[in-house]
């Protein structure tokens, strides 16, 4: 309970913030913060409204996720908008290309995504081993090489890649039935069954980072890399894993997109692209816990969603991002604040209560 | 008989403690300090019930006590970062509040911490005016600042070049930095927490020497220690603080040994780091042959430079090999080398008759090397992480720290209890972060956690480093135990004292070479200062 308090207290105070500073920015442009958020809530509270949050919040969620892994040793993998689009292409085409029963055909599909996520992140890993180059610079460039290759695949003389059928798209071939995830029927929405694999995802990353012995190599080495060292943790193949996870798991963010029977099944123009970005925020957000986490990534999800509702007042629908953009920003320093004063605190009371155990001693 | 008769004017001191402040008073000294009945409470405690402090203008005055005892509190109060719940704080006669440290700066007290905070790629000069700098707020006078960095060292004989880069400079010089910081800023009474916790004998002389010069151009100097023959060496008047009490007065030094100072500091028997007979068995557990290392930054296509030079040593089961030397003498690199953190450029080291040099830090650690690393914040713990996690850094894929694929908290909480016990950690659980515990805590959790893994060879640095006497005795306990039951160690230590004390053998490191290799039963510390020093060379091993 007093965990939950202390977390929540910072997250609560930021939002508070951020809102505090999308009125000012309405009422400044001369509108109604009142009615702009009733706008945004009655488009968010309804079956539909909440269900396409939810659809929108789990690829946020593996898309922070694959960002968050990395950063539990301080490694920031910035190129996860590559590794999820490269991997989102060579996962539908693999699907168009190939013929299997219902439940491989998925499964394989989605193991050539992490795949293909996996080897592009590998790239900035083995650029960082044996270079030692930064690998936010590599990140950020290969994020321009993947859509480079992207271009060039997609050209229509490779007909495996983008679908003939469809030149006014510059598309892959539509995703067959067997390679589908079902959709849940509720109400008149559809709840991708992707959410379900978000949520394994999640799960199995808190396992891993806090249960597992990797993942306690891979905290230590985000602690103190010099103690990770002494203590017989090497660097460079911490390095390497977590790469390939991160990129793995971004290799899943667009796949929901890709598979499911309601979305594009395909990749293709209309593709999203900011995917990875909006993963970092919400990974910081979400202070890279898998719970904090996904609770960002609905937040998001459904400002989102609540951003929609607003041209029936109109107002921009921008104002949302200035809302994401701030809760981001002030999140972040009121992170940073609050994690010094509870340290201060921590230091405080122990410091306290030894001198106390002294005291008792020398009195017995 | 004769430490009974030494004690005697200090039992007569405690006996009548009321009559104190009257005779001072009587002798109208001028203080430069007085804290009346200082009482600081934290949430459900008193970390300082009722200390007095009396410091005479231009003096070196000594506060001792144990970890814990309530020094740091009382300095933090005396600096401005916290005020006193009672009491109050006189500064050369006038009474004062402290809100900040900049009051307490204001007022001339400056405070030198025992952890540096330099900026390492910034020079000597440009470190003592940061955040103070002279100039306007555009344009830094740099010539202005470097001069007066100069004036000030040499005025107190701190030895240091202002244009040297603060990588470049060894600990001692660092601190001459940190100190000079202070001076910058005008303090005119300066508090050094443990300033000698990180020097060599040679460091420490030289530091007592630009105390006494600082305090002959009119500084007042407020020394936290428990390294008690330094402060009977430096003082000239000690307070003895125990349990948040001020226990005793010293007001002539020369009527105390050290042996009555800590007996007011812990109030028990001083331990004393012996060794009792020899436990060395024939099997040889650690051989290094021709053992090179190179120095740290040697560029491409250059020569590179030894740091240690084909270095032969042998650590047998049961046996205590010390290393004495001044630090920097290729300790650290010796250190690494073994552990597999570093690279070798030549020569071979073999555990228990396998050759492991290119070998694992992991593979060398499981195969049964204990580590105490000479930098504990830095090469031994994770801070923000908590103690039971702490305690299994190191040791993570053995029981009971994991079992196969998954850590086990509870097996590590367990272990760590265990630890806390044995070791006499002072801390309220084993879920609050290593970061909440003092150096010396610290300490002690490291030493713990090395020595009840069950080690077969124990590569030691400094390993009572910055803890306090009780501590200090149980520590070099274990130590003795573990050897008796056929653990080798191979110990470093800046303390002279320990190396004589614990070691059956004793090999002497300079410039990265084994210069001589002496009988701790008959050497004596004079004799190894010469041989650590390169003023001797000798029976080389």
């Amino acid at each position: 309970m007093k965990n939950l308090k202390r977390t929540m207290t910072p997250a609560a105070i930021a939002l508070g913030l951020a809102f505090a500073i999308a009125s000012a920015v309405l009422l400044i442009s001369g509108h109604n913060p009142g009615t702009a958020y009733r706008a945004m809530w009655k488009n968010f509270a309804s079956i539909d409204g909440v269900i396409t949050s939810i659809n929108i919040g789990a690829r946020y969620y593996v898309a922070a996720v694959a960002v968050a892994i990395a950063l539990k040793m301080n490694v920031f993998n910035i190129g996860t908008s590559a590794q999820y689009q490269l991997a989102a292409m060579f996962g539908a085409v693999t699907a168009a290309a190939i013929s299997l029963p219902a439940p491989l055909h998925v499964v394989v599909t989605l193991l050539v995504a992490m795949a293909a996520g996996a080897l592009w992140a590998s790239l900035i890993a083995i650029l960082q081993i044996t270079r030692k180059v930064n690998p936010v610079l590599t990140g950020i460039m290969l994020n321009g090489v993947g859509a480079s290759v992207i271009a060039y695949m997609m050209q229509s003389k490779w007909t495996h890649f983008r679908d003939p059928g469809r030149p006014e798209y510059g598309s892959t071939r539509p995703v067959p039935k067997s390679a589908q995830l079902p959709v849940f029927r509720i109400g008149d929405s559809n709840l991708q069954s992707y959410v379900i694999l978000a949520v394994v995802i999640g799960i199995i990353f808190y396992l891993i980072v806090y249960r597992t012995r990797f993942g306690f190599d891979l905290r230590a080495s985000g602690g103190n890399p010099a103690a990770a060292k002494s203590a017989g943790i090497n660097p460079k193949k911490m390095i390497l894993i977590t790469m390939l996870l991160s990129g793995a798991v971004a290799g899943l963010i667009g796949m929901g997109i890709v598979l499911s029977s309601n979305d594009q099944l395909s990749y293709g123009d209309r593709f999203p692209g900011s995917l990875g970005f909006t993963g970092i925020g919400i990974a910081l957000l979400g202070r890279n816990h898998p719970v904090g986490v996904a609770a960002a990534a609905l937040l998001w999800a459904a400002l989102d969603q609540g951003a929609r509702g607003l041209v029936t007042v109109n107002i921009a629908g921008e104002i949302a991002v200035i809302l994401q953009g701030s809760l981001l920003f002030i999140a972040v320093i009121v992170y940073a604040v609050w994690e010094r004063k509870s340290l201060a605190n921590m230091v405080r009371e122990a410091a306290a209560r030894t001198h106390h155990q002294r005291a008792e001693e020398v009195s017995a | 008989m004769g430490g009974g008769l030494r004690v005697a004017p200090l039992r007569v001191l405690l006996a009548m403690p009321d009559d104190l402040p009257a005779r001072c008073e009587e002798l109208q000294l001028t203080l430069a300090i007085e804290l009346r009945d200082i009482v600081k409470r934290f949430p459900g405690v008193v970390a300082n019930d009722g200390v007095n402090l009396k410091v005479e203008q231009g003096t070196i005055h000594a506060i001792i006590g144990e970890n814990g005892a309530g020094k740091s509190t009382l300095m933090k109060t005396l600096y401005g970062a916290h005020q006193p719940d009672e009491g109050t704080i006189t500064v050369n006669g006038v009474m004062k509040t402290f809100k900040t440290p900049k009051d307490a700066i204001a007022e001339g007290i400056g405070m030198v911490f025992q952890h540096f905070m330099l900026a390492d790629n910034l020079t000597v000069w440009e470190n003592v005016v940061l955040g103070a700098e002279p100039g306007s707020a555009f344009a830094l006078n740099a010539k202005k600042a470097r001069a007066k960095v100069r004036e000030l060292a040499e005025r107190n004989g701190l030895e240091v070049d202002p244009d040297a880069l603060i990588g470049d400079l060894g600990v001692g010089q660092r601190q001459r930095v940190e100190i000079l910081k202070v001076l910058y800023r005008g303090a005119k009474i300066l508090i050094l927490d443990e300033p000698t916790a990180v020097l060599v004998p040679q460091e420490v002389d030289e530091l007592f020497a630009s105390l006494r010069e600082l305090v002959a151009q009119g500084a007042t100097i407020i020394f936290i220690s428990h390294k008690l023959m330094e402060v009977l060496s430096v003082a000239d008047a000690i307070t003895v603080i125990r349990a948040g009490k001020t226990v005793a007065e010293v007001a002539d030094p020369s009527t105390v040994t050290p042996r009555d100072l800590a007996e007011l500091m812990v109030g028990s028997e001083l331990p004393t780091p012996e060794t009792q007979g020899s436990t060395v068995r024939d099997e040889v557990l650690l051989d290094v042959a021709q053992l090179s290392v190179a120095t740290d930054g040697a560029g491409i296509g250059q020569a590179a430079k030894l740091a240690l030079r084909e270095v032969n040593l042998r650590v047998h089961a049961g046996e205590i090999v010390g290393i004495a030397g001044v630090e920097g003498n290729g300790q650290s690199e010796l250190l690494e080398a073994l552990m597999g953190v570093r690279e070798v450029a030549g020569g071979s080291v073999s555990f228990l008759g396998r050759d492991i040099t290119t070998e694992s830090t992991l593979h060398r650690r499981e195969a049964g090397m204990g580590y105490i690393p000479e930098d504990r914040q830095r090469d031994g713990l994770i801070l923000t992480f908590p103690l039971w996690e702490n305690a299994a850094l190191g040791h993570q894929n053995s029981k009971p720290f994991s079992r196969g694929f998954w850590i086990d908290p509870d097996g590590a909480r367990e272990f760590t209890r265990h630890a806390i016990e044995d070791f006499d950690v002072r801390t309220p659980s084993c879920d609050v972060a290593a970061l909440a515990l003092s150096g010396g805590n610290q300490q002690k959790l490291i030493v713990g956690r090395e020595l009840l893994t069950d080690p077969k060879i124990l590569i030691a640095a400094h390993p009572t480093r910055g803890i306090d006497v009780g501590a200090q005795a149980a520590v070099w306990d274990a130590m003795r135990d573990a050897r008796e039951r056929g653990l080798g160690i191979l110990l470093i230590s800046a303390d002279l004292e320990e190396l004589i004390g614990l070691s059956d053998r004793l090999l002497v490191i300079f410039h990265g070479e084994i210069v001589a290799e002496l009988n701790p039963q008959s050497v004596n510390a004079a004799e190894l200062g010469s041989y650590m020093t390169g003023a001797r060379k000798g029976e080389a091993a």
